[in-house]
């Protein structure tokens, strides 16, 4: 049992190498433009020389700012603004001079903006905004029965939608839903407005209005390179190079060459790169669908097979510890039942202040999420023993390790199996939310389709994870098989 | 040797407010066949479980095999005890053979003899080898408890303890076991003690008898003795039906 343990223990570090031999590692959040943006300065530093790591995809501000402070990436593009009042909650107001001011001590750096300012926005469908005759933000405090459908981050945030309410003194029913979503909804007229970006080029295909700002509530969102302080200062230059030159129509334009015309980030970014005099040709780095394919399913398996095999070794160990005290076992249980109702993402966030992003966390995470399936087997599989066979054991003159070695872990073994198995392809759903904190797997294209609206995105990663979850299934099938016998089995 | 296999000395227990065992005095002579007889609830089993140290008395002494059990001898002693319950106890993740082949595997003799030895069993005790690759649960129930008495008996044990291991077999697969349960002591002679409701059986099969009441020892000797001054009511209804 100790030498599985170190085994396992020795495939952390290597996890985590995986994620630090490559020089710069270029963030981006869940959004086409953020992808859009990161995906510039990837093939920009590439095409200098620079050896490049995308780590694309986190759900959100914290979780990359988390990631960048961690030195888990080294820059990804943010807004001014969202650095003012998320990152140093600040206000609105806070010029670049406060901004850099307020990042040096974490030892972070803004560089040059990029140009355009993406700033909140509230869009309407077309039809609505002319029969109601809404121009303005204010426009809204006199229909109250309009139906909002804010994305989560927007909802949450001190200068979204709570800030915006108390500004114009607005009061509507508004719900949760995921950003790539939302003007879907609306098309559906299963919600009448939600938040945008300025810059989103899904405005243009959906006929949606942006209502203006009369009041000027939202700040400014410059988009800039946020980096490390010890980012190489050559890297830095090079991204200067893009400072300047992205204005919000242009900046649209590109948004939607993506999410309507469906052409690749990668070739967006070269595109407009080359347009620009910044670059060549555009850098070989564009993997194909296999080669993507084959690392998110090779990592989302290391994810899992590592997670499992951790929670199998702590899950009957533990279970073997406490089975003979009816209390410890409650008590074993109850703790790992608490776990399991924690939501499997607010699980996988509660990791990032303790171990940052990327791989780690996430293995933690689903190996908290394997534990109960197991543990609660195992410990019901050891109780539940007809004492006749104890008896026997113990009468025969076996000592306790040569009892559970030859008596009662063969006779808990289909129990306990059947808890691999549950947890296997529990544990395989979860890893597709690993993705939320940079840990890739199959659940990176299921994000980045959901952020770009792609269906074809998010079927690379949903299908492949389901044929996982089946053949493990199988697979466990076909151990079950050969390991137990027929009358012994769980599942008949 | 000594010529006593087990001796109880106001022997005291009881489990969950019930005087299960009452000052029991006892001595079982080695290489007798004693059965314990008692109606149901009697102590019978409570006693038999106070042999090989599954159960610890409250007060009094026991000494098997010339020892009293310990923690540091007990599961030596329990390797010298051969035991068979009424459940009989085959472990359903085994097949005949593992099982009883089980505490010889366990404990290191070689394949070779272990194989000897199980095979011997199975013969005198009437288990065709074509029954050595099934699980216990495709077995007759008489197959289970030859098969459960076979398992008792792998290490060749100075004491053999039975507690109802013919009970759960209908009458006329009884009379063969019986049968060949004689000609396996005939074979190898163990000190051996019988738990059973059953008196036919006990006076078929032993020469000594402890009568249990109530936690207490009524009586104990010979089928004669016991017949001819009974020392109360009870024990002369127990003997005067038999032929």
């Amino acid at each position: 049992m100790k030498k599985l343990l170190s085994a396992v223990l020795a495939c952390i570090p290597f996890a985590q190498a995986i994620a630090a031999d490559t020089p710069v590692i270029i963030g981006s959040k869940n959004f086409t433009e953020s992808y859009l943006l990161a995906e510039m300065m990837a093939q920009l530093l590439e095409t200098r020389g620079v050896l490049v790591r995308r780590q694309f995809g986190f759900g959100g501000t914290k979780v990359s700012f988390q990631a960048l402070v961690n030195g888990e990436i080294d820059a990804y593009p943010e807004y001014t603004g969202t650095i003012a009042l998320v990152i140093l909650d600040g206000d609105s107001d806070m010029n670049s001079v406060d901004i850099r001011a307020g990042l040096e001590p974490m030892g972070l750096e803004i560089l040059a903006p990029l140009g355009f300012n993406n700033t909140y926005a509230v869009a309407v469908a077309a039809d609505i905004a002319e029969t109601r005759r809404l121009e303005k933000i204010s426009d809204l405090a006199l229909h109250t029965d309009l139906r909002a459908g804010f994305s989560h981050e927007f909802r949450g945030r001190p200068d979204g939608w709570p800030g915006l309410a108390e500004s114009y003194g607005l009061s509507l029913n508004t719900s949760g839903i995921e950003h790539g979503l939302a003007y879907q909804a609306i098309a559906e007229r299963k919600i009448d407005l939600t938040d945008a970006y300025s810059t989103d080029g899904e405005l243009n295909r959906y006929d949606l209005v942006l209502l203006d700002d009369n009041k000027n509530y939202f700040p400014s969102y410059l988009a800039v390179p946020l980096v490390r302080r010890q980012l190489d200062l050559g890297a830095k230059i090079i991204l200067n190079s893009m400072a300047g030159r992205l204005t919000n129509v242009r900046m649209r334009e590109l948004n939607a060459a993506v999410v309507i015309d469906k052409l690749s980030i990668a070739a967006v970014a070269a595109g407009f790169l080359q347009s620009e005099g910044l670059i060549d040709k555009r850098p070989g780095t564009d993997e194909g669908m296999w080669t993507q394919l084959r690392r998110n399913t090779l990592r989302h398996l290391q994810l899992t097979i590592i997670a499992l095999t951790m929670a199998c070794v702590a899950g009957t160990g533990l279970a073997l510890s406490v089975y003979r005290s009816g209390r410890a076992s409650g008590l074993v249980l109850y703790l790992a039942g608490l776990i399991q109702t924690v939501p499997s993402i607010a699980l996988l966030a509660l990791m990032i202040p303790l171990l940052g992003v990327g791989v780690l966390p996430a293995i933690v995470a689903l190996f908290l999420y394997s534990l109960l399936p197991i543990l609660r087997n195992a410990i019901t599989a050891l109780t539940t023993i007809d004492p006749v066979y104890r008896q026997v054991a113990e009468a025969m003159g076996l000592t306790r390790r040569q009892q559970l070695r030859h008596v009662l872990m063969p006779l808990a073994y289909p129990h306990i199996l059947a808890g691999i198995r549950t947890a296997a392809v529990i544990s395989i759903g979860t890893a597709t939310l690993a993705a939320f904190i940079g840990a890739g797997g199959l659940g990176e294209p299921i994000v980045t389709g959901l952020a770009l609206n792609n269906t074809g995105l998010i079927l690379q990663g949903a299908i492949p994870a389901a044929l996982l979850a089946v053949a493990t299934e199988i697979a466990f099938s076909g151990l079950e098989w050969r390991m137990i016998p027929r009358h012994m089995r769980q599942s008949q | 040797m000594t010529s006593v296999a087990v001796r109880f000395s106001s022997v005291s227990k009881n489990l969950g407010g019930v005087q299960v065992l009452d000052h029991v005095d006892l001595e079982i002579r080695t290489g007798t066949v004693t059965a314990i007889l008692g109606e149901s609830g009697s102590g019978k089993s409570t006693l038999l479980n106070h042999i090989n140290g599954l159960l610890v008395p409250d007060t009094g002494r026991i000494e098997v095999l010339g020892a009293e059990l310990n923690p540091t001898n007990m599961q030596a002693m329990r390797r010298r005890m051969g035991y068979a319950v009424q459940a009989v106890g085959l472990f359903p993740h085994l097949r005949v053979y593992e099982n009883i082949a089980l505490a010889s595997t366990v404990f290191g003799a070689s394949a070779q003899a272990t194989r000897d030895r199980a095979r011997r069993l199975m013969e005198l005790l009437k288990l065709g080898n074509e029954l050595e690759n099934r699980y216990p649960h495709e077995l007759s129930g008489g197959q289970q408890q030859r098969a459960g008495l076979a398992r008792a008996l792998m290490l060749q044990p100075d004491l053999l303890l039975l507690d109802e291991p013919f009970s759960g077999v209908d009458p006329i697969a009884r009379v063969s076991i019986h049968a060949e349960f004689q000609n396996l002591l005939a074979a190898e002679p163990a000190t051996t003690i019988l738990v059973t409701h059953d008196v036919r059986e006990a006076v078929k099969l032993a020469s000594r008898f402890v009568i249990l009441q109530s936690g207490q020892v009524l009586q104990q000797g010979s089928a004669e003795s016991l017949r001819s001054s009974p020392a109360t009511k009870f024990v002369k209804q127990l003997f005067e039906n038999l032929s």
